[in-house]
């Protein structure tokens, strides 16, 4: 910075204090990428003896969120953005200073929480111990905004068979999102009018087309009448196979769901129907907050 | 405010002088972008010199995010866009002050136009 001096004729004199002095350039520039942080983070802490001086901060928040920022004892200024993928910022004209040794320190509150379901983007099948029963295949994809329930069905009347759905579900700014929770939801029907074998609904996923089919349940029937899922899918939560991942966007672009279906002896009215896998991902935003200052 | 001031009598051995006046911005860089950028230098001092950013200001017709980077790669800053708010601006009252040869650049989310103006000087 280049400073232009401004002597005053009485300066020796008058052991006042200045009016105004402009310290320095801000040469410290921290950035965070942050999720939901209920309790306080660090973000800065200056060196022994020395104090922040906060000169700007800038924060985009990818959904509604409160950002807090404080010292060690308080919060001093809050930062709450509304619209999603919004950008705000506060400079100060004359630098924000922390006491002496204290860190700077961040939380946030009221984070928004958005949840996205999809429906398959494809269905296919494949042979399962040599069979591939299922009729109306296309039935099963589903759609995204739950109006499935109206849609005919992926039907199995002969002996098995094997879906396989793909999905496309990535969000376009999932860089800038968090996973918090992923749900699998299978909207699926069985029903015996003869019982002359066990008739069988077992369902799968798994992070990509060349991993291993994870079985989740199975649901069986040898007595004459039904179980219906159409209005309550089987759900489970695999939240924490999705989040062990080393990066768990890519098995939200690659992870396809399967339903298997079977009867071990055929009778006229007996059937497996699928009618939709639908897909939930609920996400928090991350957070990326910029602050600037020095330390003095 | 307590600790930047200083008593008269040691006004020309201190580091920093009591009244300072900020150098004018006196380079604007604007530049369009109309695909996807990925760490691409908008801001190159000269050799030996460091970068003063005094005001920056972000527009797109469409939403995007762009990201500021110190370096070739290292964010420092991500700013949104949105059909609400396609216009950002910021200036900072003390001078973003960078590494001496270190470079701006920056990335976008997705293809798409973006302007960008940068305001400062180099020393």
């Amino acid at each position: 910075m280049k400073h232009s001096i401004q002597a005053e004729n009485n300066i020796q004199a008058a052991n006042r204090q200045t009016p105004l002095t402009f310290k320095e350039s801000s040469d410290v520039i921290k950035y965070y990428s942050l999720g939901i942080q209920p309790s306080k983070t660090i973000l800065w802490t200056p060196e022994p003896q020395k104090s922040i001086y906060l000169t700007s901060v800038q924060a985009f928040a990818p959904l509604a969120a409160s950002i807090l920022l404080g010292d060690d004892n308080i919060n001093f200024l809050s930062l709450r953005i509304t619209q999603p993928f919004s950008t705000v910022s506060q400079a100060f004209p004359l630098s924000f200073s922390l006491a002496a040794g204290n860190s700077l320190m961040l939380s946030t509150s009221d984070e928004e929480i958005s949840c996205n379901t999809s429906g398959a983007a494809a269905a296919a099948q494949v042979d399962y111990n040599g069979r591939s029963d299922f009729t109306n295949v296309n039935n099963a994809i589903g759609l995204s905004d739950g109006t499935l329930a109206s849609l005919s069905s992926g039907l199995l009347i002969q002996t098995r068979g094997r879906l396989v759905l793909e999905y496309n579900m990535l969000p376009t700014q999932y860089r800038y999102l968090e996973i918090e929770q992923v749900i699998i939801k299978y909207y699926c029907r069985l029903s015996l009018t003869l019982a002359v074998g066990v008739s069988s609904m077992i369902l799968y996923w798994r992070p990509d087309n060349q991993a291993d089919w994870i079985e989740l349940q199975q649901i069986s029937r040898s007595i004459i009448g039904s179980a219906d899922y159409l209005t309550n899918p089987i759900k489970h939560d695999i939240t924490d196979m999705v989040l062990g991942a080393s990066d768990p966007w890519e098995i939200i672009n690659n992870l396809q769901t399967s339903f298997v279906g079977t009867h071990t002896g055929l009778g006229i009215g007996n059937t497996v129907q699928l009618d939709a896998i639908e897909i939930e991902i609920c996400m928090a935003g991350k957070n990326q907050i910029t602050v600037f200052g020095y330390e003095a | 405010m307590g600790d930047n001031t200083k008593l008269m009598s040691i006004v020309f051995n201190l580091e920093d002088p009591l009244l300072t006046r900020e150098y004018p911005s006196d380079i604007v860089l604007f530049q369009t972008f109309t695909t996807l950028q990925t760490n691409t230098p908008v801001w190159t001092p000269g050799i030996d010199k460091s970068i003063f950013l005094t005001a920056l200001q972000v527009s797109a017709p469409a939403p995007l995010v762009v990201q500021l980077n110190r370096g070739s790669s290292a964010a420092f800053m991500s700013i949104a866009l949105t059909n609400t708010l396609a216009t950002y601006g910021m200036s900072f009252p003390s001078p973003i002050e960078f590494n001496p040869d270190e470079i701006i650049s920056i990335t976008t989310s997705i293809a798409g136009t973006v302007n960008i103006t940068l305001l400062g000087y180099e020393l």
